[in-house]
């Protein structure tokens, strides 16, 4: 295959890498493998699994934009007469798309092992879908702020703890104004959609997921120019 | 009428913090120039080149490149250039050939003409064989043939060429003068910061040197040879080391430089005013001075020694 777009580059790099693509595939399901057999509430399941689309993305795409910049990759692409938001969407696109696959799995098994109404898996796959994108997006913003790999986990645990705390991932917020706002994050409206899934109440607020998720892809969009400024 | 500029600097400045790296740089080349950048290390050569990929914006002065504003028209300007960095960053799980298709397609060039251009191009550079080999099986000097391909992939019209033969054998050393002179006679502007002096006067129609952000001088290289026509190039060999401080005192002595120094084979370049007694009393000098002299060698200066003048003076 001849490449013509940086997400098919990132992708011909990640498939070719064999060792790097067995561990990712097998990672997911090693970690979340507690929440696809112990019989934990339902709520929990749907936080945890939240929390970890949260991490692999975040941690896949800002580590994997720090290390481009290292290699000095991200100068020779700043040379290429192309849209710098283009370059952006299209790493952002191409983390996401492995990471739907890695994480499919695991989803997959947890979904069915809690008995889902068929229908309310559509929302569920939608709002995953927006999730790993706003969770790659929100890695690229990391390694806007982060200056050497050394830095980008520590950034990047600390983006996961406060974007995860806003959604309401660790205690939900009890008041009713702040609920609805944080609810609107992809990760809650993910969290929502499983329980959904497996009986409970609409998430009325799940169904603006394709929303949510616009918001976050566009905001690294905006801020390429910093990605691409050099000292 | 002279021919079209295509690169143009005016009072350019540029600082990292409270290092200046370029000061009020000043310089024209037109069209079908090679033009070559010469200075010692941290002189400003690769901020400058920098400037001119867009990669860095100046804090003072105007940088046009095709007569227009880089920071302005970016993507019409960088379409017209090819430009190869001095480290040689790829996409290791790729194969050669890969990744000079996404260089050659990012610059908007057809696939068919793609093509021709890369098959071109490795043959040209001798890596036809290793084309569909992954990148990260490269040698330093295959990597360096590739990212000189990816910057010829689209016929640019300016190259910007950071040490382009760093680590390449002779024969494509030899190669790689052959297609910059090509180049040159197609009418393509060639930008080079070189650290060979030699290889500077090969390639060079015009030379600037540069010594801590600033242009000192510009010119053809014989122009600069000729700024030291009064001058004489002493190179003496000694057995044992010897002040340097009284050879400084003698009248017409403009510059000494130890260029090798081992523990009894010390060789040093004297630059003095063309003087008939010059040669005499030096050596006077150097025996005085207990100095063995093993081997003495009276030289016309050549660009080296201009550049070591003209960096030394700045220096005192």
């Amino acid at each position: 295959m001849l490449p013509s777009r940086l997400w098919q580059i990132e992708i011909l790099e990640d498939i070719k890498n064999k060792k790097a693509l067995i561990l990712k595939f097998l990672l997911p399901l090693f970690f979340l493998s507690p929440l696809m057999t112990a019989r934990l509430p339902e709520n929990l399941k749907a936080v945890f699994f939240s929390l970890a689309v949260l991490f692999i993305g975040t941690f896949g795409s800002a580590v994997g934009l720090v290390r481009l910049r290292e290699s000095k990759m991200l100068e020779r692409l700043a040379i290429l007469p192309k849209s710098r938001s283009i370059l952006v969407s299209d790493y952002i696109l191409s983390n996401a798309i492995f990471d739907i696959l890695q994480m499919f799995a695991p989803l997959a098994v947890i979904t069915l092992l809690g008995g889902p109404q068929p229908l309310r898996v559509l929302l569920v796959f939608i709002c995953y879908i927006t999730a790993i994108l706003s969770a790659n997006a929100l890695g690229v913003l990391v390694s806007l702020i982060t200056s050497s790999s050394g830095e980008v986990h520590l950034y990047a645990i600390l983006t996961v703890l406060f974007i995860g705390g806003l959604s309401g991932l660790f205690i939900l917020p009890t008041h009713g104004s702040l609920t609805t706002a944080f609810a609107m994050l992809p990760f809650r409206q993910l969290a929502d959609s499983l329980i959904y899934a497996w009986g409970g109440t609409f998430p009325r607020l799940s169904l603006l997921a394709p929303f949510s998720g616009g918001v976050f892809f566009s905001i690294p969009l905006l801020l390429s120019s910093y990605l691409f400024r050099f000292h | 009428m002279g021919a079209a500029r295509i690169v143009s600097l005016e009072n350019v400045s540029k600082s990292y913090g409270n290092k200046r790296a370029l000061i009020d740089v000043n310089l024209q080349i037109r069209k079908g120039e090679s033009f070559v950048l010469l200075g010692p290390n941290g002189s400003g050569k690769s901020t400058l080149l920098r400037i001119l990929a867009g990669l860095l914006s100046p804090d003072d002065g105007r940088v046009e490149l095709f007569e227009k504003s880089i920071l302005k028209n970016r993507k019409e300007v960088q379409s017209r250039i090819g430009i190869l960095f001095d480290h040689n960053a790829q996409w290791e799980k790729l194969t050669g050939y890969q990744s000079s298709w996404y260089f050659a397609r990012s610059y908007g060039i057809h696939t068919d003409k793609a093509r021709d251009n890369l098959d071109r191009l490795f043959l040209l550079y001798g890596l036809w064989e290793n084309r569909d080999e992954l990148i990260s099986t490269y040698s330093y000097g295959m990597r360096r043939k590739l990212a000189l391909i990816q910057a010829m992939s689209h016929n640019p019209r300016l190259l910007i060429l950071d040490e382009p033969s760093m680590g390449l054998d002779y024969e494509s050393r030899l190669a790689l003068y052959r297609i910059l002179k090509e180049e040159s006679r197609r009418d393509t502007t060639v930008v080079l910061a070189i650290n060979d002096v030699n290889e500077a006067a090969l390639l060079a129609q015009r030379v600037a040197i540069l010594n801590r952000g600033r242009i000192i001088i510009t010119g053809k290289p014989e122009e600069l040879k000729a700024s030291l026509e009064a001058l004489t190039l002493i190179v003496i060999w000694l057995g044992s080391p010897i002040p340097l401080t009284p050879l400084y005192e003698i009248e017409g002595v403009e510059q000494v430089e130890v260029c090798e120094e081992t523990e009894d084979n010390i060789m040093l370049k004297i630059l003095a005013q063309s003087q008939r007694s010059i040669l005499t009393r030096i050596v006077r000098e150097v025996v005085g001075r207990r100095g063995t002299i093993k081997a003495l060698e009276v030289k016309e200066p050549d660009l080296g020694d201009v550049l070591l003048k003209f960096t030394s003076d700045e220096d005192m």
